[in-house]
């Protein structure tokens, strides 16, 4: 991992001294990190409260856990890549190290899984820590109210503070637990951090990332957000208590109705029960009883009346709401509806719904978004000026052909523009480095200083042609190429030479009958 | 039309006619053959004509010059109907007559040679609307002087194109003066 040393840490107080001081919090965490016991309305917006209940509705409802998974080890496995535009191969290395390193050597997967988590199921969003080289943890005396999510108010006299030169080297990326991280509202300061052990920690801007899907534009509540998991809250809400009522239906558990029997005795009915018991037990059932028999001896009619303590509408449908249900995670998240809820069995269950529902969901929801966020903050705050990264989706085999083919058509525009001469074979392998259609190795001389840029690449920094560029010009086409295109076009510069050149020759070639005829013509005239 | 390019234009007719029957015997096989035969052709009779029309026997550099810049604006139509045929699944009536067309390109060298090389803006057949079908002529009244002379867009046929009627109008007489044509 860091060949042998120990990876550091990002926040004194994160980590404990010993190995034995995790006994603690090993048993003090069932406590601190369980969720609220029942689906109630949530905590007012917004609220540390607020997040704390939303951040364990994964543990309420399977289906909503499993489309929060989905996502998380989408962005997890994402391949990304990281260019530079100076072809330098050490910050390129420097800046996946920064990644493949991340949370003190943890790896890019779990920082990956953890910030994808807290996007998803925390108003407050996403804080990532940036910790630069020669960093120094001060202590200052302070007095402010502070907040911890699933606290009460406090107030805290010391905090801590840390320090690096200006402009030192960024040399780790940690994650920050969203339920300990308040914002300030202060420009220079805006993060304030309660780490494990109760210290309050507090955060220049340019040591914390932070990011919430659907940002509030009220100014005071300095960017929170609205995760996916407070959108669809009521839905996941709906969902878990169907499920409840399913399991507690299946297994015996709850009552949903009272019923009064007359006519029969109390000690005659519990022993008819417990005969039922030990028979479905001799016939090794768990939950079902089947119908219990008994045979009263008595001339009395039995009557019953019966209570009804709680039941669904009679129209209800449970299959219509889990797929509203799916419909309205997979929408919040941005995640395609059937990763989450698989098509078949289903009228439209095909390949063509499949691609054409991918397609409607790319760039929608906060995972999209947040690829985008991610690329253009780490490319801009976190990697070297020159050095960007992006996020490809190495999985998808459908993006890989869309990709071959747009390489083909850039291919081929690059064969024309040869054989009109508008540009050399040079200039088409240098165009096809740019566009990555020729790995930038077999490139001699890169003429290209910053590549092409798009919405998040960074502007190169010398527009100026380089040499190799010039050199590339000294040795643009001046006439037509050797294999000119073999059809005639309309007015094109290469056919109209290779016109020219074959009309010159014929008429070298034929000059002599030429001669004879027109003297024949003359005769005749 | 003038005699020389009557008996030029009636071999080429043949000879494109006979080459294009022979194409459609081989057709699909033969096109590239018969393209290069019929380029040869026109080589061969869009120089004659040229020099017929001049009354000589070799080409200056200027006659050359322009004598290539015709043929090679024809071999770009002679590639494009060779594809064309190339590209088509059965013969179709119409490539013959298409073919034997070419041979009305001669015409235009011919009327360079005829006018000495005069800077006159267009030779019959060259921008008409009757294409190769044009029977105008230019008529030229030599004046004193070196390189003087007034030309005469003159019609032979009574049921011209536009284009010639106006070149009618509007070219007759064109002034070059002093080898530079006045516009």
């Amino acid at each position: 991992m860091t060949n042998g040393l120990a990876p550091p840490t990002a926040i004194q107080g994160d980590t404990l001294p010993y190995p034995s001081s995790g006994a603690i919090f090993g048993l003090a965490l069932p406590w601190l990190a369980s969720a609220p016991s029942a689906y109630t309305d949530l905590p007012t917006y917004w609220s540390p409260r607020r997040d704390w209940a939303l951040a364990n509705t994964p543990h309420k409802e399977d289906m909503w856990a499993a489309a929060v998974t989905i996502a998380c080890t989408q962005f997890a496995a994402h391949g990304f890549t990281i260019k530079d535009s100076n072809d330098s191969t050490r910050r390129v290395q420097a800046s996946q190290l920064l990644m493949k390193r991340a949370n003190g050597g943890e790896g890019w997967v779990p920082f990956a899984l953890k910030v994808m988590r807290d996007l998803l199921t925390t108003d407050n969003g996403v804080f990532i820590r940036i910790k630069r080289a020669g960093e120094t943890t001060e202590k200052i005396r302070v007095k402010a109210q502070a907040t911890v999510a699933g606290a009460q108010m406090g107030a805290f006299s010391e905090a801590s503070v840390t320090i690096a030169p200006a402009g030192a080297k960024i040399d780790g990326l940690y994650h920050l637990d969203s339920l300990r991280c308040m914002r300030t509202g202060n420009l220079a300061y805006p993060l304030r951090y309660m780490t494990v052990q109760g210290m309050q920690q507090i955060f220049r801007w340019d040591q914390v990332l932070m990011y919430a899907d659907q940002p509030s534009p009220r100014a005071e509540l300095f960017g929170v957000g609205s995760c996916a998991a407070g959108r669809c809250y009521k839905t996941i809400s709906a969902v878990a208590a169907m499920t409840q009522l399913m399991y507690e239906n299946l297994t015996g558990g709850g009552a949903n109705k009272l019923v009064f029997l007359q006519g029969i005795n109390d000690p005659t009915l519990q022993a008819i029960l417990q005969s039922g018991k030990a028979d479905a037990q001799s016939r090794g059932l768990v939950y079902y009883l089947g119908t219990i028999l008994g045979a009263i001896p008595s001339d009395t009619p039995i009557s019953s009346v019966e209570v009804r303590l709680k039941e669904l509408l009679s129209n209800f449908d449970p299959k219509q709401v889990q797929d509203n249900a799916y419909m309205i995670y997979a929408n919040n998240i941005g995640v395609p509806v059937q990763s989450i809820q698989p098509l078949s069995g289903q009228g439209l269950g095909t390949g063509t719904q499949t691609t054409v529902l991918e397609d409607a969901s790319k760039g929608q929801g906060a995972l999209p978004a947040f690829l985008k966020w991610w690329e253009q903050t780490v490319s801009d705050r976190v990697l070297p000026a020159t050095t960007e990264l992006s996020f490809i989706d190495e999985n998808d085999m459908r993006d890989q052909k869309l990709r071959a083919e747009v390489q083909s058509i850039r291919a081929n525009t690059r064969a024309s523009q040869i054989k009109s001469g508008e540009i050399s074979p040079a200039m088409a392998r240098q165009l096809a480095a740019d566009s990555e259609d020729l790995p930038q190795e077999m490139l001699a001389d890169d003429a290209t200083p910053g590549g092409q840029i798009s919405d998040d690449e960074k502007a190169p920094s010398d527009a100026r042609p380089n040499p190799a560029a010039l050199a590339l010009i000294a040795g643009a086409p001046t006439a037509q190429p050797p294999h000119a295109t073999e059809r005639l076009g309309e007015g094109g510069v290469a056919t109209k030479a290779k016109a020219d050149d074959e009309a010159a020759a014929l008429l070298d070639e034929e000059m002599g009958w030429a001669k004879r005829l027109g003297r024949e013509a003359r005769r005749h005239a | 039309m003038p005699s020389a390019l009557a008996f030029l234009l009636a071999r080429l007719v043949k000879l494109i006619g006979a080459a294009t029957d022979a194409l459609e015997q081989s057709y699909p096989d033969g096109v590239a053959a018969w393209q290069q035969e019929i380029a040869r052709q026109l080589a061969r009779y869009s120089a004659a004509s040229l020099m017929a029309g001049a009354g000589v026997d070799t080409l200056s550099n200027e006659a050359r010059v322009k004598v290539t810049a015709d043929l090679a604006y024809q071999l770009k139509f002679l590639e494009k109907f060779g594809i064309e045929i190339q590209d088509g699944e059965t013969w179709q009536n119409g490539w013959n007559s298409r073919a034997a067309s070419y041979a009305n390109s001669i015409k235009v060298p011919y009327w360079r040679g005829a006018v000495k090389m005069l800077p006159l803006p267009a030779m019959p057949a060259e921008g008409t609307n009757c294409y190769g079908n044009c029977g105008c002529a230019w008529e030229i009244d030599e004046l004193d002087g070196d390189g003087n002379a007034d030309a005469y867009w003159r019609r032979a046929k009574d049921d011209s194109c536009g284009t010639c009627i106006q070149r009618e109008r509007d070219w007759s007489p064109v002034k070059i003066r002093g080898g530079v044509l006045q516009v």
